[in-house]
């Protein structure tokens, strides 16, 4: 079972679910938020990364600057003067369309780094993977993608924020996919955008309500949604005191625990 | 020559605007010394891009054959592309195209660096260095 956890809205505890769900069960984490890694502040471990790359055009001598390469290219990466061309790998989409249509065959594919994906190691024991995106990058995709190649047959996976193209990559994989909400209209109001997203990707889902308790009222607004809840983090101090600490939370293990035999049971 | 102008409506009457990749349209004014023989107004097709505006406005400069540009700021992927062509770029922000060109003429137009950090190009061709992309520009223009 590959579960992942999204919200829409940043904040609302993709992470602190993740970690503890992974915790306290067989599941292993993956942390594919991967221009903000932070499930990683939760171990201490040893660290295992290896570097990630992608294509990007470089021109050979055998350019005579006829400009295909710039006119095909649909994100305005390469430029084409009278005896040069400049390519810029950091708005190059790695599309491979300038390469594929130079008709001189004057284009070649050379890799750049673009991030790492480290595993963090605790007793000889995997207990996070996640992706690193180098600064100035245009795109997480490609990471997500490589890290999605050796992903667990049983996952959390802590997914990015928003629901573009990096939360899409992330959640396309999962089985099942778990909301976070918290009490605010706020978070409602992305949670409902999330939820078409995931809908419209065919994934069956549930919420979760982080920092349940606080007065606004988002079980009733699910309940109008039609959104099935699957877990209540009570909304405590003690609580909030042990995730400052980069402590799981032990004393609300079963609510994880209950989530968990809950999606194996949808 | 040709000297481009950043504008929101095009002609000679209108006014400059500080921002260049973006700009709604170019004003491209074809002169022969200081006497103006023609006046051309291009829409900018990537304005509204998702990336790489200011990248493919430069490309449109050097098409077009402008030698000089008129506006306020620019960043430094398009930086790199006009210094590579030779094209020259002049901050007239807030004058009138024509008024512009006039203080051009007299030699009276501060050049502009670009603003904001970052953007490297890599650049090949024949010929080494005339292509190689300068990230130039750190720091930008303070607060």
């Amino acid at each position: 079972m590959r579960i992942a956890v999204a919200s829409g809205k940043g904040g609302t505890g993709k992470t602190t679910v993740s970690v503890n769900l992974s915790a306290f069960t067989d599941l292993k984490l993956y942390d594919f938020d991967v221009e903000e890694p932070n499930a990683k502040i939760f171990f201490k471990g040893e660290e295992k990364s290896r570097d990630v790359y992608r294509p990007v055009p470089e021109v050979t001598e055998k350019c005579n600057f006829c400009g295909v390469c710039r006119e095909v290219c649909q994100y305005n990466a390469i430029v084409v003067l009278r005896d040069s061309v400049i390519v810029f790998p950091e708005i190059c989409h790695s599309c491979g369309a300038c390469i594929y249509l130079c008709p001189e065959k004057a284009m070649i594919e050379k890799d750049k780094k673009i991030g790492r994906i480290v595993e963090v190691y605790e007793n000889g024991r995997c207990v996070l993977t996640y992706g690193e995106i180098d600064i100035g990058e245009v795109s997480p995709v490609p990471i997500i993608k490589e890290m999605k190649k050796d992903l667990a047959k049983d996952a959390v996976i802590d997914c990015p924020p928003g629901v573009s193209c990096p939360m899409v990559e992330s959640v396309k994989t999962a089985d099942f996919v778990l909301l976070v909400l918290e009490p605010t209209p706020f978070s409602f109001h992305d949670l409902k955008i999330a939820a078409e997203v995931v809908k419209s990707l065919g994934k069956p889902f549930g919420v979760v309500i982080n920092k349940y308790g606080l007065p606004y009222n988002v079980e009733e607004l699910c309940k109008k949604e039609g959104y099935e809840v699957v877990g209540k983090i009570p909304f405590s101090r003690e609580l909030a005191e042990a995730y400052s600490r980069g402590e799981l939370m032990y004393s609300v293990k079963d609510v994880f625990e209950e989530i968990y035999d809950k999606i194996k049971s949808i | 020559m040709k000297v481009a102008a950043t504008t929101s409506k095009g002609g000679l009457d209108d006014i400059v605007i500080d921002i260049f990749g973006r700009a709604p349209c170019f004003t491209i004014v074809e002169l022969d010394g200081s006497r103006i023989l023609n006046v051309e107004v291009v829409r900018n097709e990537n304005a509204a891009a998702s990336g790489g505006a200011g990248i493919a406005a430069a490309q449109l400069m050097v098409d077009k054959g402008v030698s000089a540009i008129l506006t306020g700021r620019l960043g430094p992927n398009a930086y790199n592309v006009l210094s590579s062509a030779g094209i020259k770029v002049y901050d007239a922000a807030g004058m009138s195209v024509r008024e512009a060109i006039e203080r051009l003429m007299r030699g009276e137009l501060d050049i502009v660096s670009p603003s904001g950090g970052g953007g490297m190009g890599r650049g090949m061709g024949r010929g080494m260095g005339r292509g190689m992309g300068r990230g130039r520009g750190m720091g930008g223009r303070g607060w």
